[in-house]
């Protein structure tokens, strides 16, 4: 079991990013300085980089070890012309649908840009 | 489904004391010089630092946009120092590095879209640059500053209290003026972003003197300010 979370965190993130880069109104999800580091070291040593990779880019997922609850904190850019608050309704409904298997999930959707 | 309300990000409740919002931010943004440092950065970004003769000839604010530059120049110069790196990737490579910086560091705070209960979010920066933009489209106005927060302190998902500087032409009485950019605001913090507005307050600054007639200074004073705390 515990050997799988990892695996199940990537699993989780990927299905997250997915579903929140087809989103109308989503511009990209915003990659952070760890995710940039992480795409420098893959140039470098690729089994290094192994993880949630490049499609999970802004999104990080992490775990209530006490009650087993997931919990994905999704940032991203938003087109200018859709109204922000609509875009993160709508990729938190994408989100839970695309990892609906897990019992206990949460979701936080922060816009982080307008372009 | 939880649906937490914390604003606090997940890893740093975890790692450290939760720290109300209203100092955290307010201490990492401030310059001695009683800037904002963001906004400093806004202008530095956007060529405007010239506009302002404060960021020039303030030390702290010179210093912060020296630092700025020179982040992108370590940045530019260990580029450089990697063989086999063409000058056009290194040049993207820094630029791309830079505007990741800007955004990990200085992203502002984040304001509440939607209804409370929502664990949905917009940074402050993204938020002032539609009203920014929005407020600039109004004849005879030209937007500056603009700060969003909290109107409650001790609510962070409550509404929001937006405070924006503007220069402005003569051509209508100052009170009209700040009611229209109050509507404006109104009108694009629900219609186009869906952040709750509890009050807008427009500072004019100064006059827009596009004849080059000198009228700022009559009253030795071109700072005016209307319409502060009304509800917008």
């Amino acid at each position: 079991m515990a050997a799988d979370t990892p695996r199940l965190r990537d699993r989780l993130a990927e299905a997250a990013a997915g579903a929140a880069q087809d989103v109308p109104g989503v511009a990209f999800l915003r990659p952070g300085v760890v995710d940039l580091l992480r795409t420098r070291v893959a140039d470098r040593a690729p089994r290094l980089a192994a993880g949630t990779g490049a499609r999970a880019q802004g999104v990080r997922v992490s775990r209530d070890e006490a009650t087993g609850a997931w919990h994905i904190d999704i940032r991203l850019v938003v087109h200018r012309g859709h109204r922000a608050v609509d875009v993160t309704r709508a990729v938190q409904t994408a989100t839970l649908a695309a990892v609906r298997d897990e019992p206990s999930v949460s979701v936080r959707v922060t816009v982080t840009g307008v372009v | 489904m939880a649906m937490s309300a914390n604003p606090d990000r997940p890893e740093e409740s975890r790692s450290q004391e939760i720290q109300p919002e209203e100092s955290r931010y307010e201490e990492e943004e401030r310059l001695a010089c009683g800037r904002l440092l963001s906004d400093v950065w806004d202008a530095w970004d956007a060529g405007r630092t010239a506009d302002d003769p404060h960021l020039t000839a303030c030390p702290h604010c010179s210093a912060a946009s020296a630092e700025l530059t020179g982040l992108g120049d370590a940045v530019r110069r260990t580029c450089a120092e990697e063989p086999g790196v063409p000058e056009a990737t290194a040049a993207a490579v820094t630029a791309r590095v830079m505007d990741l910086v800007r955004l990990e560091l200085r992203p502002g705070r984040p304001l509440p879209l939607g209804e409370p209960e929502e664990d949905h979010w917009i940074v402050e920066a993204a938020a002032a640059r539609l009203l920014r933009a929005a407020v600039d489209a109004l004849p005879g106005v030209r937007a500056g500053s603009c700060r969003i927060a909290p109107l409650d302190p001790a609510d962070p998902t409550g509404p929001v209290h937006v405070r924006v500087e503007v220069v402005a032409s003569l051509d209508r009485s100052l009170p009209d003026l700040a009611d229209a950019v109050r509507a404006r605001i109104a009108e694009v913090t629900d219609r186009d972003i869906g952040i709750r507005l509890g009050a807008a307050d427009v500072l004019v600054v100064d006059i827009l003197d596009d004849e080059e007639e000198d009228e700022e200074d009559e009253d030795g004073d071109a700072y005016g300010r209307h319409g502060t705390g009304g509800a917008a």
